[in-house]
């Protein structure tokens, strides 16, 4: 079992939700984010005074998937996602030992 | 009447043709016809029968009843009054009459004073309530402006300034300001008492402390809340600019201070017949002695210097300035607040500068509260035009001070200019409060958080010298006892602007004597600042015991650049390694 996290710019979650849906992926988490990686620092100006946006806000997506379907799971994510400009996102995987559900 | 029977006629028409349109439209979009209901139809032809009936027996009524009633009564109980000139009800003249003709004038006589009195009071009321509103419009402006972790705290100095300000100005600062006044004659109000005076400069009054005695009095009372409200502006506005490091405790004091003593000296000497009001009248015989129609001078400059003063004894919120002293950027968490905020102040100012006439019988109010609009929008262009030039952005924080600076700049020539006037004296306004805005950040390195120094001092004293330059000759007459209506250097009167300027220094001067010297023996009694560890957490949490935003995690740090003053948490501490350490921990 895989846990898949995405990091998405916030405006492309609904597509993504969308064509995870439509894939037959039902199940996520979503994380309000906040940090920076390829896409440079912009520059705010507050009364006069310039100041570095240093982190931006994203979403982290988490879904746990089987092994087998990773793959999918990843090319959905990264279609519906991705602009092809630096600090669209990136996927993680992590190995999960198990998962205890509960109600 | 008849207009009531066309409409109802016109609609028991239109009902089933709007019925019958509907239908269609439903049949394109079903691409048939929808199924009927029957219900629907009879109440529509139902209600328009009734609508029919109504409308055709109510003309029948009146055609019959007409000829009769006009000739009965006056037009008021047939056709309606829409230009307000009946003078009866019911037949009887609202004017009392006498049984005499001379009973009668002097009847007549009484009851348009009284009116005059009422209509004056009234207009005083509605303009002092209006100013009161300005308070929310503060609290919202200072709070936008600042940190959601100190959001409480801005928004407590911002309420308990208004109450502490309501004793200080029960107990003795209304007496002190006004206790000697007659300037409110048009309201139908007794001087209270005299004044401490050297020859003939009065320095202070000294009647109607807590309201007692000869006070207890609707004109007065009246006059009391008017002018209390506008102290409470001058209280708060510190606590703008003083807001995030501001110790509560010493705050307090302040409140008292100066709604009981910092604003009603100086007040009294414009407002209260005091010695620079008298300029006009004896000495120098300066045009009108020192004018300041609304408070530009008495209100705001008092409240924006007083700012300064009290800003830079605080010293700079941590992480305000680099190393080097370049300033930083510590955006405000909530500028839609912030805009409500100044939306409130230009609605509450219509009542500040409009109902500074004291009388709604003074016409002159339309003049005043155009000439305040104008002033406002120039200045929110200047500023927004200067910054959108200088650093590529119309900011809108600067543009909503720009706002502001218009406002309190035409504060005080609001009734003695020309709309053209107000125009050119807000758009200085807007680029005055953007270059001191820079200039508190980049050379003086006082910090203030919301511009308060910038809109209320520097535009404070801008509006109190525009009246000796810009003042038209046409409003003013009898101020100050002087007899000649109020007239500016444009206009050949170089005495005005003497005194505009000297009653400008005299506040700087005042001001900064009482605040450095109030601020300094805080600093040594109960201390100003709060402690480092209370402001890096948030005054919420660390003076008033909780939180503005309890739900949102944000709140309760800066997400920028302020990194540096949050305590470190040692790496790793609290973590738990590895998915089977969990599972050992949840216990299976």
């Amino acid at each position: 079992m895989k846990r898949v996290q995405a990091v998405i710019r916030p405006e492309r979650f609904d597509d993504v939700q969308a064509a995870l849906q439509a894939a037959g992926f039902s199940g996520l988490m979503v994380h309000d984010v906040r940090g920076h990686g390829a896409e440079g620092t912009p520059t705010g100006e507050y009364r006069g005074v310039a100041f570095s946006m240093t982190v931006r806000h994203k979403l982290l997506i988490d879904i746990l998937v089987d092994d087998e379907e990773v793959e999918v799971v990843c090319t959905t994510i990264k279609a519906a996602a991705s602009q092809g400009n630096p600090g669209d996102g990136m996927i993680m995987l992590l190995d999960v030992e198990g998962v205890i559900p509960f109600r | 009447m008849s207009a009531l029977i066309m409409w109802l006629v016109t609609t028991s028409l239109l009902l089933p043709a709007l019925y019958r349109r509907q239908r269609r439209r439903l049949e394109r979009a079903n691409g048939g016809a929808p199924p009927t209901s029957k219900r629907r139809a009879v109440l529509v032809f139902g209600a328009s029968a009734l609508l029919l009936a109504t409308g055709v027996a109510g003309g029948a009524y009146a055609a019959t009843d007409a000829p009769t009633n006009l000739a009965a009564t006056s037009t008021r109980a047939t056709n309606g009054d829409p230009n307000g000139s009946a003078t009866t009800i019911g037949g009887e003249s609202i004017v009392p009459k006498g049984s005499s003709q001379k009973d009668s004038i002097a009847s007549l006589t009484e009851a348009v004073a009284k009116d005059r009195t009422s209509i004056n009071t009234v207009w005083l009321m509605v303009g002092g309530i209006l100013v009161l509103f300005m308070q929310a419009g503060f609290a919202l402006l200072e709070t936008g402006f600042t940190r959601a972790k100190n959001a409480s705290h801005t928004m407590m100095m911002n309420l308990v300034i208004f109450a502490l300000g309501v004793v200080g100005w029960f107990v003795c600062g209304y007496a002190l300001m006004f206790g000697a006044t007659d300037q409110s004659a048009i309201l139908g109000m007794t001087p209270l008492g005299s004044a401490v005076h050297i020859g003939s400069w009065n320095l202070i009054a000294t009647s109607g402390f807590f309201l007692a005695g000869k006070a207890y009095d609707t004109a007065v009372l009246g006059f009391f809340f008017f002018q209390l409200v506008f102290m409470d502006a001058t209280a708060t506005i510190p606590t703008g600019a003083m807001a995030e490091r501001w110790k509560f405790k010493s705050f307090v004091w302040w409140g008292l201070f100066a709604s009981a003593i910092l604003y009603p000296i100086y007040g009294n000497w414009v407002w209260g017949g005091g010695w620079l009001s008298q300029l006009g009248a004896q000495g120098p015989k300066w045009g009108n002695g020192a004018v300041d129609f609304a408070g530009s001078g008495v209100v705001h400059a008092m409240g924006g210097v007083a700012a300064f003063w009290g800003a830079k004894a605080l010293g700079a919120r941590i992480g305000k300035f680099n190393p080097d002293g370049t300033p930083r950027a510590i955006p405000g968490h909530h500028i839609p607040m912030a805009f409500l905020g100044t939306f409130i102040l230009l609605v509450g100012w219509m009542g500040f500068n409009g109902a500074s006439t004291f009388a709604g019988t003074d016409l002159r109010l339309t003049v005043i509260i155009t000439n305040s609009v104008l002033s406002s929008a120039f200045g929110s262009l200047a500023a927004l035009a200067v910054m959108w030039k200088k650093f590529g952005t119309p900011d809108p924080s600067m543009t909503a001070n720009g706002l502001l600076a218009g406002l309190v700049a035409i504060t005080a020539p609001c009734a003695f200019v020309a709309p053209w006037a107000a125009c050119v004296i807000g758009t200085i306004a807007g680029v005055i409060v953007v270059y001191v805005v820079l200039w508190m950040d980049h050379k003086a390195k006082v910090d203030d958080p919301v511009g308060a120094v910038a809109v209320h001092g520097a535009n404070g004293l801008w509006g109190v010298i525009a009246v000796g330059i810009f003042a038209d000759g046409k409003y003013g007459a009898g101020l100050n006892a002087v007899a000649t209506p109020v007239k500016g250097l444009l206009y050949g009167n170089a005495g005005q602007l003497a005194a505009q300027v000297t009653s400008a220094l005299v506040l700087v001067g005042y001001c900064s004597l009482m605040s450095i010297a109030f601020f300094a023996l805080l600093k040594k009694t109960v201390g100003l600042r709060s402690d480092e560890e209370h402001e890096i957490i948030g005054l919420d949490l660390g003076e008033m015991g909780s939180q503005s935003y309890p739900d949102f995690l944000e709140a309760q740090g800066s997400v920028f650049q302020i990194e540096d003053d949050v305590p470190k948490v040692p790496v790793g501490a609290g973590i738990t390694s590895g998915a089977a350490a969990l599972r050992e921990e949840l216990g299976q």
